[in-house]
């Protein structure tokens, strides 16, 4: 008897719930893509941007960090030859460096929609209380990153910088010293700035970010305050 | 034990309940409808990004021998001289979205004023936006229903961005490799030490500096040698110490180099 050509519809068919049976992920995808959203515009964008450009500065900052050199003889020069030298080395670096400028931008425009919407009020209150985490974890990252390039403009500005913080009482010269590893800005310096640029916040972000998207699709996006919603007639406190 | 839910909990529960009820029955799904926002959009941003760099890339030069201090581009600098610990000749200038702290630091000037810029206003920033949800709990999300949190939304955002073109703009703290604008001074060893340490963030020592801290082009306000000598070891008022970030010699050198600002003649060895 000869063997009947396999439909491809089934095959496909056959594949998704082999995965679906093991992993569930199919299921999941299809929640996320097809849940329902309120009308929404293009004030709703920035929060994917975000993410957009968080994944685009993983991608280009690990690019980066396999020519970055992190010590004081070091970084300058590396700097110098992904910059000039290293192919397409200028639009990594350049995209990482106005990346994180425009990464600030859209924190404070995703900021702003999410406040003149009231999307911080009942039962959304961890969603912002994760999102201002994620707010000063990322004004460390430009802290942190800037000093790396080791020319003399990031270099004295993180001297001030770290000089400013130290003034702070109880914690402020102790957070100093630890950022500066030694008595003056040096070679401990340069990597201790490089861990937490490029391992420790950057994780910190990214459990945050999972965190927060996940109260996102959990509680649903707020609609337009402009008009009246079912549940307004429930009144009380 | 069961939970006792108290009645403005139910209410609340109800209301949102209710409002996700309707969505999910009235709704649009995510995919197409707002995922192809979230497309475009994301496609402008990152082609921005792209165009910023090779704007920065194109206008902007290498370090070459013509140019040995780099070529500023419109977007500025690829990068500028090494940084030499020793002699600080650029103003520190942080990242544009550090200039608002920056600025702060100019317009508190005295020690304990200081302690306003560096702590008091930045940590009730920081924690009023953490906790922001848990104080303005109004169920109302309406604008025209929320005088207070408006007047919060559109005032801050205000005073940031005058604050960071105030600093954008303001004249650099030193403007150049000089440190007193006496060469005889200039020469001594505790002038490199003040410059590799950034002293003059803070204090003028007679060729421009900070305003952050006392001026001391001539001599300290108090030119007791071991008050001085105390201040530089311990910081206090806003200064932080640097007992650590120098030898006792270095310290010495520091005290001689000050006392004879105030007198006027530089120490001499
Ligand atoms: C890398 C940082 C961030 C990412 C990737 C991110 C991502 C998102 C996304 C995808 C959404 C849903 C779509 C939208 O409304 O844009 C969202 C909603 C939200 N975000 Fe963020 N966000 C970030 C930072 C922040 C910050 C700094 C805050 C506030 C301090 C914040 C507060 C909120 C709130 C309260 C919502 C709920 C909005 C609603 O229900 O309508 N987020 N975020």
């Amino acid at each position: 008897m000869p063997i009947p050509a396999p439909d491809p519809q089934q095959l496909v068919l056959q594949a998704e719930d082999w995965v679906e049976y093991r992993t569930g992920f199919p299921t999941l995808v299809r929640q996320f893509l097809f849940r329902k959203v309120p009308p929404t515009g293009w004030w709703h964008t920035l929060g994917s941007s975000l993410l957009t450009v968080f994944i685009m500065q993983a991608v280009t900052g690990s690019l980066l960090a396999m020519s970055y050199d992190p010590s004081p003889n070091g970084a300058y020069e590396s700097i110098r030859y992904i910059t000039d030298q290293q192919t397409l080395g200028w639009l990594i670096r350049g995209m990482h460096k106005w990346g994180a400028s425009m990464m600030v931008i859209l924190l404070f425009l995703h900021m702003g929609r999410v406040f003149f919407y009231g999307a911080y009020k009942y039962p959304r209150e961890l969603t912002w209380l994760t999102g201002s985490l994620i707010f000063l974890s990322t004004m460390a990252m430009g802290l942190t990153g800037y000093l790396l390039v080791w020319d003399e403009r990031a270099y004295w500005a993180s001297v001030v910088a770290v000089n400013i913080n130290g003034t702070a009482p109880v914690l402020g010269p102790f957070i100093s010293k630890f950022l500066l590893a030694g008595p003056v800005f040096g070679a401990q310096t340069i990597s201790r700035f490089y861990a937490l640029h490029m391992l420790l916040i950057p994780g910190l972000i990214g459990a945050l970010i999972f965190i927060h998207l996940w109260l996102v699709v959990k509680l649903g996006v707020t609609p337009w305050p402009g008009r009246p919603v079912p549940g307004d007639e429930v009144t009380g406190d | 034990m069961a939970v006792t839910t108290p009645r403005k909990v139910i209410n609340r529960r109800v209301r949102y309940e209710t409002e996700l009820v309707a969505q999910k029955k009235e709704g649009h799904p995510f995919f197409p409808y707002a995922m192809f926002h979230d497309t475009v959009v994301n496609l402008i941003i990152v082609l921005m990004i792209v165009a910023m760099t090779i704007i920065w890339h194109a206008t902007a030069g290498p370090i070459d021998a013509h140019h040995p201090d780099g070529q500023n581009g419109w977007l500025g600098a690829l990068y500028e001289g090494k940084a030499n610990p020793a002699v600080q000749v650029t103003e520190p200038r942080p990242e544009w979205y550090f200039l608002f702290l920056f600025e702060l630091l100019r317009i508190f000037k005295s020690p304990w004023e200081l302690i306003f810029a560096t702590i008091i206003i930045p940590t009730i920033f920081m924690v009023l936006l953490i906790v922001w949800p848990f104080i303005d709990r109004g169920r109302d999300r309406r604008i025209s229903r929320r005088p207070v949190g408006m007047a919060f939304g559109l005032s801050v955002p205000a005073v940031l961005i005058a604050l960071t073109i105030a600093g954008g703009i303001a004249p650099g703290a030193v403007s150049g490799s000089s440190i007193t604008g006496d060469p005889k001074f200039d020469a001594l060893p505790a002038a490199a030490l003040i410059s590799s340490h950034g002293c003059t963030s803070c204090h003028n020592f007679g060729a421009g500096g900070g305003t952050v801290g006392p001026n001391l082009s001539q001599g300290a306000p108090n030119p007791d040698p071991a008050a001085i000598k105390a201040q530089i070891e311990n910081g206090g008022g806003g200064m932080p110490p640097f007992k650590d970030a120098f030898t006792a010699d270095e310290i010495q050198q520091l005290v001689d180099f000050i006392v004879g600002l105030g007198t006027g003649t530089p120490p001499s060895g």
